[in-house]
């Protein structure tokens, strides 16, 4: 695509038949190296570009403005002050021993994250590694993935909610374990705790880390397995050795799509945690609810900044432009 | 680095997949410190007693036996063979000094000792300057030395290469070709090689075998086989032959045996047959023919036999060939 408009000041060749006169001095021009004209590169992406300039880029840059506006119980005011991120931080580097509200919802939002991305990764690889290595035929590759799926052909609303019968204080599990004599009372836990929600969003998310690191895994040569094995491997050294380093894009790929969505992630949080956990989303949705776009910018720029130290920390650990 | 060389031996080996036979009852004995060329058509079983000597598939039947051991059991690392992959498999994220060392690392070889040999590898296949490259960064030929000293660290008595060749262009084909016979002189060890090109094996090869349909059709030099073709599908597939029928036997008649001569005046026990083509090739001319009850003839005639009596496609000329050129073939 680029020689398309690649413009190169060469001399014209002399055997043009074009008196040597006529072509000195700075006369130099366009060499074409197509017939599309150079701008037709452009032409095509600027669909995408406009989608991308209207629906994130001008929202990006209103939140950012606003994060900066005032307000009052009553008004929004443009301006350019600091306060709301002084808000933001409020008492959080005043040297106290008690964590700022701010800080506490990150870190419990960050447990989360840590959470899921364990598990997600754990279930994803050994899902991934399944379907690559284990299923022989494509067909059978291909009905398994669609299996994996399933799932995502209903709302995550209703995926949550049908969380509900199975995990409630009568639900099927602590039904189960009554039956069956393994405990006296219901088990508290099972639903509107941290419990339900890391398996929620776990649930929610895992196919999130199975396609980009089956994406990877399936294209590892054969042979460098059986080479592995030729050099006197063993399964588990030919795994550590030879597939984990192979589809370390693969894990960066989908790490970024569940650390990203849980760090943002209200919805999940807020129903599988009864309401009562608190998450970075959550305290935005609530400013919102109230009218406070400011602070609300203020908190959704500060996401904003988390999320994309996360993601350029672990895209220093692996170089991802191979996979693309 | 001297190597203990070892007799390589298969026993009646067969592969079965389900009902189709891959390989059947294969038996063969392959010297310590021979050069072995498997040959054959694609399917006829080849590289599936490769990959069953190697340990890299199960064997349904017979043993095979390396020294004195029986190796069906055993895993490729335990059996002293290496194997060198028909695209080098080099691992794409290890550089060529790890990628050389890897055998020796998976051994819990320590870091400093096991890459001094391998340092020490890379300077016999002359790489020592591209130690620190990947693989991704090498040329054809380049990947296949690092390959060779990637299999040869752990002191193989045996090396396997599948269709080591065939990923390069023509050229380096012919290089590399000299170089592999070169290292199998140097490290005294029977290298074991999968080809379907007859040229490469003739090339390579102390010790031919040809290969058809799951069974091995011959055994022998380079020059035992191509100057006495045991079977019409040999005579065939090493090229250069005619399979003529003479009586109830078959016989093989190397191409450049035949002669031509105008048929006015035929030589004695000459038949007629029409040139149908004729192909110059540099130093030889290829002259098709086709004899009136429709087989066809190839006579290869150097450049100045063909211009004494230069013949043109659609010419009636006698072909004859002395009886001892002719080599009967069995059944």
């Amino acid at each position: 695509m680029s020689s398309t408009h690649e413009i190169e000041t060469k001399a014209i060749p002399a055997s043009a038949g074009v008196p040597v006169a006529a072509r000195s001095g700075a006369r130099v021009r366009r060499v074409r190296t197509s017939w599309t004209p150079w701008w037709t590169a452009y032409l095509q992406a600027a669909p995408m570009a406009l989608v991308f300039l209207l629906f994130f880029i001008l929202p990006l840059v209103a939140t950012v403005v606003v994060s900066f506006w005032n307000y009052t119980e009553y008004s929004i005011e443009p301006a350019f002050v600091a306060t709301n991120y002084a808000d933001v931080f409020y008492g959080c580097f005043s040297g106290g021993s008690a964590l700022c509200t701010t800080f506490a919802t990150y870190l419990s939002t960050l447990k989360f994250v840590a959470i899921v991305w364990v598990a997600t990764l754990a279930i994803g690889f050994t899902v991934a590694y399944f379907l690559c290595f284990h299923v022989r035929t494509l067909p059978m590759q291909i009905a398994l993935f669609m299996v994996c799926t399933i799932p995502f052909w209903t709302s995550n609303v209703i995926r949550m909610i049908s969380w509900i019968p199975l995990l409630g204080r009568n639900g099927l599990v602590n039904e189960t374990l009554q039956g069956i004599g393994l405990i006296d009372a219901p088990l508290e836990w099972l639903l509107y705790s941290d419990f339900a929600v890391a398996l929620a969003l776990v649930h929610l998310y895992t196919l999130f880390m199975v396609v980009p690191i089956f994406n990877s895994m399936m294209r590892i040569d054969r042979a460098l397995i059986e080479a592995a094995y030729d050099a006197g491997a063993t399964g588990w050294q030919t795994l550590t050795n030879v597939v984990i380093p192979l589809v370390k894009p693969g894990i960066v790929i989908g790490s970024i799509f569940v650390v990203t969505i849980v760090t943002g992630d209200y919805l999940t949080i807020g129903i599988m945690g009864g309401q009562q956990i608190a998450s970075v989303g959550k305290v935005i949705q609530s400013q919102i609810n109230f009218l406070q776009f400011p602070i609300a910018a203020a908190n959704a720029i500060v996401l904003l900044a988390v999320v994309l130290l996360t993601i350029w920390g672990m895209l220093r650990l692996v170089d991802i432009r191979k996979e693309l | 680095m001297p190597s203990a060389a070892a007799d390589l031996e298969l026993a009646a080996v067969t592969k079965a997949y389900g009902d189709t036979v891959a390989v059947d009852r294969v038996s063969l004995k392959v010297p310590a410190g021979t050069y072995c060329c498997l040959l054959g058509p694609s399917g006829c079983g080849k590289s599936s007693t490769l990959r069953m000597v190697a340990g890299h598939e199960f064997i349904s039947d017979g043993d095979v036996m390396i020294g004195n051991t029986i190796v069906n059991d055993l895993p490729p690392a335990r059996r002293g063979t290496a194997m060198m992959f028909q695209n080098y498999a080099l691992f794409p994220h290890l550089d060529v000094r790890e990628n050389v060392a890897f055998a020796l690392k998976m051994a819990g070889t320590a870091k400093e000792e096991r890459l001094k040999r391998a340092d020490a590898m890379l300077a016999m296949v002359d790489m020592s300057a591209y130690a620190s490259r990947l693989p991704a960064q090498l040329s054809g030929g380049q990947q296949q030395r690092v390959a060779l000293a990637r299999a040869l660290i752990t002191n193989p008595t045996v090396l396997l290469l599948d269709e080591p060749l065939s990923a390069l262009d023509p050229f380096l084909r012919i290089r590399m070709r000299a170089e592999l016979k070169r290292y199998q002189r140097e490290f005294g060890i029977s290298f074991v090689h999968v080809t379907h090109s007859q040229e490469e094996a003739m090339a390579l090869a102390d010790m031919v075998v040809v290969m058809n349909d799951g069974r091995i059709e011959q055994v022998g030099t380079p020059r035992e086989v191509f100057n006495a073709p045991r079977t019409r599908f040999v005579a065939q597939f090493m090229g250069g032959h005619n399979v003529v029928t003479e009586g109830a036997s078959a016989y093989a008649v190397r191409a450049d045996k035949l002669r031509l001569s105008p048929l006015g005046d035929a030589e004695a026990g000459s038949s007629p047959a029409t040139v149908s083509d004729v192909e110059y090739q540099g130093m030889t001319i290829h002259v098709a023919l086709k004899r009136p009850d429709g087989t066809d003839l190839l006579a290869t005639l150097p450049e100045h036999e063909f211009d004494r009596a230069p013949v043109a496609v659609g010419d009636t000329v006698g072909v004859a060939w002395h009886p001892h050129d002719r080599h009967e073939l069995a059944a």
